[in-house]
Formats: C-alpha cells, sequence, structure tokens
C-alpha cells in the first residue's frame, strides 16, 4: 500500500511538472504571438500613416504644380493673348480649390502636427487665394486693357514674390510632413525591429523553455522510471525475501516433520526397549524360578522382587504413555482436592529414596526445605495447603525427584517450596550433570531424553498437569549461577 | 544367599605374606565386576591387595564369558543362568571400566549391550578388536532397541546378523543355547 501510495504521489508530481513544461512554453508562446501581434498592428497602423503622408505630400505637390501651371498659363496668355494658353490656368483655378479641401482634410484626419499643418496650411490658401487674385487680376487687364496695363503688375514682382510664398509655405509643408513621415518610418522600422526582435527573441525563449521543459519532463520520466525500477527491485527485493522466509520456513517445517518423524522412531525404539528391558527381567526370573530347582527361599524371594520392581517399571511406562493419550485427546482430568503439599512432597522423597540402593545411587542425599508459613497459609493446620490433584502432583514430584537422580551420581537433591500470596513455587535443585543444551530448548517436549533409561515423556506429562492446573514449569542449568547440576521449578495457587 | 559368587584372593602387606581367600557373596545388585573392582581398590587403599578369581586352574577350563550391560537385573539374570550352565562369567556395567581391564585371550565370547553410556557396545567391540588385537573373542550383542541393524552391517560387514544378535527379552534356555552355538562356531 505504501509502495502504491508513494507511487501516486511520485506520478503526480511528475505529471504537474509536465503540465508546467507544457504550459510555459504555451504561456511564453502565446505573449510572444500578442506582442508580435501589438507590433504588427503597431507596424500597420505606421505604414498607413506613411502612405497617408505620402499622399498629403503628394497632394500639395500636385497643388503647388496645378498653381505653377495657372501661372505658366497667365504668363503666356499675356504674352500671346491666345485663349488656348489660359488652359492650365482655368484647369487650375477649376482643381485648386478641391484640391486645397482635400488637402485640408487630409491633414486634419492625421493626428501628427496636425495643428502647426493646419496653419501652415491656412497660410498657403491665403497665398493661393493672393496668387489667383493676381493672376485673375492680370489675366483679365491683359483681355480689357491689353498687355501693357497688366506689365505694371507683373513688374511689381508681387506674383514672383507670392508664387515663392507658396512654394516656401508648401516646401515648409512638405518638410514638416517629411519629418512626421521619417518619425512615423523610423516608428515603423522600430516596430518592425521589434516585432522581428519578439518573434526571434519570443520564439527562441519559447524554444528554449520547451527545451528546458522537455528536459524536465524528460528528467521526470525518468524519475519516475528509476523509482518503478527502484519500486519493481524493491517489490522484487521484497518478494525474494518473503520467498526466502517462505523457503526457510518450509525447510524448518520440513526439519520439524523429520525431527518429529526421527522422535517418533527414536520413540518406538524407546518404548520397545523401556517395555523388553523389564520383560525380560519379569520372564527370566520366573524362568529361572520355575526350572532351577536348586533355589532357596530367600533367592526365590529376590527373584520376586527383581520381577515386581520390572513390573512395576512396565506400568509407570504403561501409565505414562495413557497420561499422553489423554494430554494429547484433551481428555485428562484432574481430582482436585485440599492437601498439604509439604507432605506430598516428603512422601514423594521417602518412594524416591526407596530407589537408592537397586540403582547404586548411595552416595545421594536429599533434603526438603519449606519457607512457606503455614499459618497465612491455612490457619487450620500446619503444613502449606493446595487444592490440586493429589496424585498427579505426587506424579510430577516424583518424575522430578526421579530425573534429578537419574543426572546425579553423589551429592545433593534439594527440594524446596517458597510461598507468596499469589502463588507456590516448589524447586527441585540437584548437584548432577546438568542439563545437556542440546536437548535444553525441548527440554518439556515428548520423546527428549539423555537418560540411558526413560521414554522422555516425563517432563511432557509434568509440564501438561502443572499448566492445566494453571501454573508453570521450567528449569534452569545452576552454573549458571556457579554451582554443578540443574534446578526444575513449578508453581500452584495457594489454597484460600 | 548364594548364586552371584564373587571370590577375591586377598594378600596382606608388607610382612604377612600369607594368602587369605575370602569369598564375597552379592545377589543380585552387586553382582558386577566393576563394584568388585572397586571393593579391591578400596581395599589396596587400605594396603590390602587383592587379586581376580580366574587363576583357577578350574575356572581356566571353563568357557568365559564378559557380559556388559548396565541393566543390572538383566546382567545378574544372564549371569546367575550362564554359570549354572558352566560358564565362568565376569559382568560389568561400565564399558569404559571393562574396555580398561580387559585382557587378551580371557574370555572366549562377549555378550555386549548395544546403548550404553560412554561408550556404544559397536564401538566397545571395536576397541576391544583394535586396542588388545583380540580377533578370537566371539561376540554376541544384546538389544532390547529396535534399530540397530542398518549399523552392525555397516561397521562390521563380515559378522552374520543372526548369530550376533540377542534380542531381548530371551528365554534363559534360548540364551544358554545362543551361547553354547556361538562359542562352537
Amino acid at each position: 500500500v505504501a509502495y502504491r501510495c508513494g507511487g501516486e504521489l511520485m506520478n503526480f508530481s511528475v505529471d504537474k511538472i509536465t503540465l508546467l513544461a507544457i504550459a510555459i512554453p504555451m504561456v511564453a508562446l502565446l505573449l510572444v504571438g500578442y506582442i508580435s501581434y501589438q507590433n504588427t498592428i503597431q507596424f500597420i497602423q505606421r505604414d498607413n500613416l506613411a502612405d497617408r503622408i505620402n499622399l498629403i505630400i503628394q497632394r500639395l505637390e500636385h497643388l503647388i504644380t496645378t498653381i505653377t501651371d495657372a501661372e505658366t498659363g497667365q504668363r503666356g496668355f499675356i504674352i500671346t493673348n491666345r485663349v488656348d494658353y489660359l488652359d492650365p490656368y482655368n484647369s487650375a483655378i477649376r482643381q485648386v480649390h478641391g484640391q486645397l479641401a482635400n488637402l485640408g482634410m487630409l491633414i486634419a484626419n492625421e493626428p501628427i502636427n496636425q495643428q502647426i499643418s493646419l496653419n501652415e496650411l491656412n497660410a498657403l490658401k491665403g497665398l493661393i487665394q493672393a496668387k489667383l487674385s493676381e493672376l485673375n487680376q492680370t489675366i483679365t487687364l491683359r483681355q480689357s486693357h491689353g498687355i501693357n496695363a497688366a506689365l505694371p503688375i507683373i513688374l511689381s514682382d508681387r506674383g514672383k514674390i507670392l508664387m515663392e510664398k507658396i512654394r516656401s509655405t508648401g516646401s515648409d509643408i512638405q518638410n514638416q510632413l517629411n519629418s512626421t513621415l521619417s518619425t512615423v518610418t523610423t516608428k515603423t522600422q522600430a516596430y518592425s525591429q521589434a516585432l522581428a526582435d519578439t518573434i526571434i527573441i519570443g520564439t527562441l525563449l519559447a524554444a528554449g523553455i520547451i527545451g528546458v521543459s522537455l528536459f524536465v519532463i524528460n528528467r521526470g520520466i525518468h524519475k519516475r522510471h528509476l523509482t518503478i525500477q527502484g519500486s519493481l527491485q524493491s517489490e522484487v527485493r521484497k518478494r525474494t525475501e518473503e520467498l526466502q522466509i517462505a523457503n526457510s520456513q518450509l525447510l524448518i517445517a520440513n526439519e520439524q516433520l523429520k525431527l518429529n518423524g526421527r522422535m517418533q522412531q527414536e520413540f518406538i525404539n524407546i518404548a520397545a526397549h523401556e517395555l523388553r528391558t523389564p520383560a525380560q527381567s519379569i520372564l527370566g526370573y520366573a524362568e529361572l524360578a520355575n526350572t532351577r530347582t536348586e533355589h532357596t527361599q530367600k533367592q526365590i524371594q529376590s527373584f520376586i522382587e527383581v520381577i515386581y520392581r520390572n513390573a512395576l517399571r512396565i506400568q509407570k511406562l504403561t501409565q505414562d504413555i495413557l497420561d499422553v493419550t489423554r494430554i494429547e485427546s484433551h481428555t485428562l482430568k484432574l481430582h482436585k482436592i485440599k492437601f498439604n503439599l509439604e507432605e506430598v512432597i516428603q512422601n514423594a522423597i521417602e518412594d524416591t529414596k526407596l530407589k537408592l540402593v537397586p540403582d547404586g545411587h548411595n552416595n545421594v542425599k536429599f533434603e526438603f526445605k519449606s519457607s512457606g508459613k503455614a499459618e497465612q497459609v491455612s490457619s487450620r493446620s500446619k503444613g502449606i495447603f493446595v487444592v490440586a490433584d493429589r496424585d498427579r502432583i505426587t506424579q510430577v514430584i516424583s518424575n522430578l525427584l526421579d530425573n534429578a537422580l537419574k543426572f546425579t551420581s553423589e551429592g545433593l537433591v534439594s527440594v524446596a517450596i517458597s510461598t507468596n500470596k499469589e502463588e507456590l513455587l516448589v524447586s527441585v535443585e540437584d548437584t548432577g550433570s546438568g542439563i545437556d543444551p542440546e536437548i535444553f530448548p525441548r527440554l518439556f517436549t515428548k520423546f527428549t531424553s539423555r537418560s540411558f533409561s526413560g521414554t522422555g515423556l516425563g517432563l511432557y506429562i509434568s509440564k501438561n498437569i502443572i499448566e492445566a492446573h494453571g501454573g508453570r514449569i521450567w528449569a534452569q542449568n545452576n552454573y549458571e549461577h556457579g554451582k554443578h547440576g540443574a534446578t526444575f521449578y513449578f508453581t500452584l495457587s495457594p489454597a484460600i | 544367599m548364594c548364586g552371584c559368587l564373587t571370590t577375591l584372593v586377598v594378600q596382606f602387606k608388607p610382612k604377612q605374606k600369607q594368602h587369605f581367600i575370602i569369598k564375597f557373596h552379592f545377589f543380585p545388585s552387586c553382582c558386577y565386576k566393576d563394584d568388585i573392582l572397586d571393593v579391591g581398590s578400596q581395599l589396596k587403599s587400605r594396603n590390602i591387595h587383592t587379586s581376580p578369581i580366574y587363576s583357577n586352574n578350574i575356572i581356566n577350563e571353563k568357557k568365559r564369558i564378559m557380559i556388559v550391560d548396565d541393566e543390572r537385573d538383566i546382567a545378574c539374570l544372564y549371569k546367575l543362568s550362564l554359570e549354572q550352565d558352566g560358564f565362568f562369567v565376569d559382568v560389568y556395567s561400565d564399558p569404559l571400566v571393562a574396555l580398561a581391564n580387559y585382557k587378551t585371550g580371557v574370555y572366549d565370547l562377549l555378550l555386549v549391550d548395544i546403548k550404553m553410556p560412554g561408550l556404544n557396545g559397536f564401538k566397545l567391540y571395536q576397541e576391544i578388536v583394535s586396542r588388545h588385537l583380540d580377533n578370537k573373542v566371539k561376540i554376541c550383542f544384546i538389544t532390547a532397541f529396535e534399530e540397530y541393524l542398518d549399523e552392525f552391517k555397516e561397521l562390521f560387514p563380515s559378522l552374520d546378523e543372526v548369530d550376533c544378535f540377542i534380542r531381548k527379552p530371551i528365554a534363559l534356555k534360548a540364551l544358554s543355547e545362543k551361547v553354547k552355538s556361538r562359542l562352537q562356531q
């Protein structure tokens, strides 16, 4: 789940970067487009303005030409008195007002230097009017009074001066317009340059951003790829580890099965040995007593003792196997009564002592210490009382004592009871060889035995009996405390 | 009390060079040679020197059997039974003591339990053969266990399983016949 969440977060992050990487160049391109558009509009406007100014200049030049043509026609008529020379003049008279009005309108429509141009134009209009008036006067005088009447006016140079002023004023207007045209052209060129710059810079910028975006996207994809690869590798490692764990668990289970198999085989072996060995003594001594006639009564009695001892051994084995069966089928029943635990332990010790002579454990002493305060446990009588299955508890104590005796060739077997308000602690300590570390971990499991006589069921049964009473049982090697032997402990609840 | 009779020759030293024959009667739990050796060593510690009985000529004529088994009741049973059948029998409970006290050429037959503390029966026999170079002594392994055949076949390929195994429980008559048969081979 963590991996998936991490993956989604990573995906989200990468997608965001990708989105930005696409969006930024798009915005940049839109901006470039907008600026270019604005520049183009400006360029077109300036270009149109230039065209219009050129048109005004053309019209102005045309007006000057018209006036010049009118003067030329006037001079030709005055000299020749031929009417056809008046055609340019007449044509100029017809056109000049229209041209002036057109020019005035063209200049009035343009915002640049409007005032100056209009003033100049008004001045030009006045001059033209004056010039046309002078032409009209001279032509009229020529027609009515002859050339001599017109000559004083011509020779007065008024017409010439007016014409020069007209040309000068026209030239001024034209200069102004040219200046404006130059400015407009410069601006147009600037806009054109700005447009080109905007396009180039914008394109380069967009290309750069796209490049960076592609790099970022690529890096994101690479990172994602690495992340996925890492996740996959992690997943593979995890699965491999799980497989290894499962494999090792299978191996352990397999080993456990093999061990169980070996233990069962060992149990069969031990059970066979434990049944056949006393059977051999029983059958052999019985045969000896029956078939050999020369035995005395005492010999026969000793044979019977051996037979009895071995019959008890078979009975013990039978009891153990039945107990294991009851434990495993959960039919172990406890018949709880209140009894004195001290008395039971004392009896068990005495019974165990009887086994000393036949087994040759003559150098083992027994000791029983009870630190319990009997008065606290039972106010009615002395002793430490428990409510438990007396026979089963006796079985556990006897088993622990037998075990202690098996592994203690000489020394001390010490039994102790200590009490507190919650539980009684019984310990059986010996000074023997201690518990083999190899079997220590499975000490309380079935078929665990280092003894050369024994089924390995005693501690398993004891554990189940104590646990059925709600107690605990455990063991430790005394060398942990710098001593020889082992100590077994079990707990029981005190009788209230 | 009779049956398991052990005889020790006791010599008192240094001045009294006189031999006393003291008969110890132990039955049934103390018929082990180990225990007799223990008594011997205890006597020796008190400057009383002992020697085993088998210097006796009468005993020398008997077939000699060494039983090594940690099961006391059974060892004593076999000893009683075989002694009554006319064999001389020494019994050891500890295979290491048996090996330490083994003397080449003394015994005709070894009856050895397989599972014993300290040294198992197979290894004891191997040690006796290799250490004491006693190839003449015959062997019968005694066991109440089920599974030793594979190990036996592996360790002693030249020995026959039927001849060399006595399985507990065995009738005393059958034991006697088995021992006699083995000794005749």
